[in-house]
Formats: structure tokens, C-alpha cells, sequence
């Protein structure tokens, strides 16, 4: 397996020596469940994008990102991602990337209220003139958003200031 | 069922053989297909049954570094991978790193990517037999580059290629990615009771695509055609 997977990269850089590797971004071509809190669909407000692991463990985005399928598609299908494909930089068709899947509220994944990522996982990577790989480390897997520590603390102090004052 | 429409840039000519004193006919359809190639990849068939089905036979006459490139499954390699033949003039004959490569055919159902070196488009010539009877086509499980037997247009639904939950049908556009080339890729969701990703485009005559067979353990595209229907 390892030596075809060899002789198709090298036939693909041959083929092709500037093509990017290709993934499709496509939650649903491999049945990986995405809910939000209250195990519910994520719905609009939430971005799901894929983040290349790199030296370190460093995290670098890929685009384009994506949201998930609305209200327009049967309610068991709205966990899933509207497919895109992305590109992976620096690594050809053929070859493995590290990648993590995220999705979160907001702008960014770091300052989002609700958030969820996965591990990282391996791809071998599309492109050239295969197509776009599937994320088929991910087949049949699930993740649950959850709200920020922070905003769970504020929802308690919250709860706790007008418990508190009906109490007075 | 409803009637499609064959197309054929020619008009075919049918031979009828009387087979017994039952009076039973055949008829042979016999005639040619011009496929167009972009510059660049382009993912094609053989769509007639040619009296030789060789890629030495059936790609004659190519331009200098024409390129053809045939993904191959094998025991060994489940996975596939292409191989690839150069034509060169200055040799006379394809230069690959199979020796084998100027007679592995190519046959209706089948696909192959042919590279035009060109800046211009380039016709091919595809002479035969209509394909006709019941027609099987493998599928096997993962990906493979396949193509309707019968020569006609459509989408892939049209064509009746049978398909289960998740399984994709990734067609080529030559002109993608500023003429690179790329896929336009559609998943079937039961979920759905349809396609997600791009919607099926319509697959022309002589146009291979790759199909990813996501089920388990193989299976077979079978139609039944005959040029009278």
C-alpha cells in the first residue's frame, strides 16, 4: 500500500509538478456530525473551517471556510458543512497533511463564545489530476460544540445575582 | 421509459444479417465520434467498438508529446494509480515506463485522460460499432474512471449509473483553474434523496468521469441498448 501510495505521488507530481493538494470539504460525504449546544444543529451563526498542522503544532487556516447546510435541506442534513474544496499549501497530491477541523461563533476560533475542534488527523491529499481527497478520518465521527468557560461563568453569576435579589 | 437522444457526428449505417430461417436480424450500427481536446487534461472515452481497442490504434496520428494516461487498479494496487505514455515522433512510438503501455486498450466504459500539448484544440477520431445488447460496466469499489457504454449525453442519472448513499461522481473540466484543469465533485445523500456538492453536470458523448464508490464491494452499471429504441 505505502509503495502505490509512493508511485501515485510521484506520478502525480510528474503529471503536474505546481498543483496544490486538494481536500473536499464536504462533512457530510463522510457522515461527521457537527451540533451545537443542546445538541442541535449548528445553524448560520457558525463557521467550520480546516487548520493545517504544521512544525510544533502550529495551526495555520486554510480557506476558503465554510458554514452548514440551512434550512433549505431536510433537518437531518443540517449538520453538516456546505462542501467546499480547499487547498493545502506546500504539499502536493498525493502526499499526507495533518489537519484539524473546527467550527466556532464569531471571527475567529480563538475569540469565539462557542467553539469545538477535533484532534488532528491525516489526509492524503488530492489534486493534480485526482480529485480532491475526502476527510475519511473522520468518517462517522461527531462533535459537539460547547460554550466558552468564560461565557458559561457569566451565565452563572448571572443566574446567581438574580437568585440573590428575588431572595432580598 | 423516456427516449434519450443518440448523438453521433455521423449517420450510422446498419448492416443486417439474416442469422437463421427465423428470420431474425442483428444490425451492426457502425460509425465515428469526434472528440473534441482541449489544451491541457482532458477525461475521455473510447464511446465505439473499434476492430482494434489498443491506445497504439486508437490514439494514431497524435501530435508530438501527447500524453495519455490510463488509471490502472490492480491486486497489488487497490488503491490505482495512472499510467502514463508519451507519444514522440522522434521515437516513432509511446515512451512510458510501461512497455506494455501502446497496447493496453481502452474500451466503451472506460476512460482515459488524454493531454493536449497544443495551444489549439485537437480532434480525435473514434470509429466503431454502436455498442448494443446488455452492457456491463465494473465499478469497483473506491475510485475509477468509467463512462456510459452507450452513446449518449446526460447526467450521470440520466445515464442510469447506479448509486448508493455517499458515493461521488467527479467530472473534469479542462477550462477550470484558468485552463489547469479541475473536478466538480457531487455526492448522493439518501439524506438528501439527492446530490450534494455541484449539481451533475451533463456528460457528453465520449466523456469519461471518475466515480468514487464509497460501499462496500464492487459493482456493475448495466444497460440495455439497442440503436432501434
Amino acid at each position: 500500500m505505502k509503495k502505490a501510495l509512493i508511485a501515485l505521488a510521484a506520478t502525480l507530481v510528474a503529471l503536474s509538478a505546481s498543483a496544490q493538494g486538494l481536500v473536499l470539504f464536504d462533512t457530510l460525504a463522510v457522515d461527521f456530525q457537527v451540533r451545537g449546544p443542546g445538541n442541535v444543529a449548528p445553524g448560520s451563526g457558525i463557521t467550520a473551517q480546516l487548520f493545517q498542522v504544521g512544525a510544533g503544532g502550529a495551526l495555520t487556516p486554510l480557506t476558503p471556510a465554510t458554514t452548514f447546510l440551512g434550512t433549505d435541506v431536510p433537518e437531518a442534513a443540517r449538520v453538516y458543512t456546505v462542501p467546499v474544496e480547499v487547498a493545502v499549501p506546500g504539499v502536493a497530491p498525493g502526499v499526507a497533511a495533518n489537519l484539524v477541523f473546527r467550527a466556532y461563533e464569531g471571527s475567529s476560533f480563538e475569540t469565539a463564545s462557542v467553539k469545538g475542534e477535533t484532534a488532528p488527523f491525516s489526509v492524503i491529499l488530492g489534486g493534480g489530476l485526482l480529485p480532491a481527497a475526502n476527510l475519511d478520518a473522520l468518517t462517522g465521527q461527531s462533535l459537539t460544540l460547547v460554550p466558552e468557560p468564560s461565557t458559561i461563568a457569566l451565565g452563572v453569576l448571572g443566574a446567581a445575582a438574580l437568585l440573590f435579589r428575588r431572595r432580598k | 421509459m423516456r427516449t434519450k437522444t443518440l448523438i453521433l457526428t455521423a449517420a450510422l449505417s446498419a448492416a443486417g444479417v439474416a442469422t437463421s430461417m427465423a428470420q431474425v436480424y442483428s444490425v451492426n450500427a457502425v460509425g465515428y465520434v469526434n472528440t473534441t481536446l482541449k489544451p491541457g487534461y482532458n477525461l475521455i472515452s473510447n464511446p465505439l467498438i473499434a476492430a482494434n481497442n489498443t491506445i497504439g490504434s486508437l490514439f494514431q496520428g497524435v501530435p508530438n508529446l501527447t500524453q495519455v494516461s490510463k488509471f490502472v487498479k490492480t491486486e497489488a494496487n487497490p488503491t490505482g494509480s495512472f499510467v502514463t505514455g508519451t507519444y514522440s515522433t522522434i521515437l516513432g512510438r509511446w515512451n512510458s515506463t510501461d512497455a506494455n503501455f501502446a497496447n493496453m486498450t481502452l474500451v466503451p466504459g472506460e476512460g482515459v485522460f488524454v493531454r493536449n500539448p497544443g495551444t489549439t484544440d485537437l480532434t480525435v477520431t473514434f470509429v466503431g460499432e454502436v455498442p448494443q445488447g446488455t452492457l456491463s460496466t465494473p465499478l469497483p469499489q473506491g475510485l475509477s474512471i468509467v463512462s456510459s457504454q452507450v452513446p449518449q449525453s446526460g447526467t450521470a442519472t440520466d445515464l442510469g449509473l447506479p448509486v448508493a448513499n455517499l458515493d461521488q461522481v467527479h467530472q473534469w473540466d479542462p477550462a477550470a483553474n484558468g485552463g489547469a484543469g479541475g473536478y466538480r465533485t457531487s455526492t448522493y445523500s439518501t439524506i438528501l434523496n439527492g446530490w450534494s456538492g455541484s449539481p451533475l453536470g451533463t456528460l457528453k458523448v465520449g466523456e469519461a468521469f471518475f466515480f468514487n464508490k464509497r460501499s462496500a464491494g464492487a459493482g456493475t452499471w448495466t444497460r440495455t441498448f439497442s440503436v432501434n429504441q
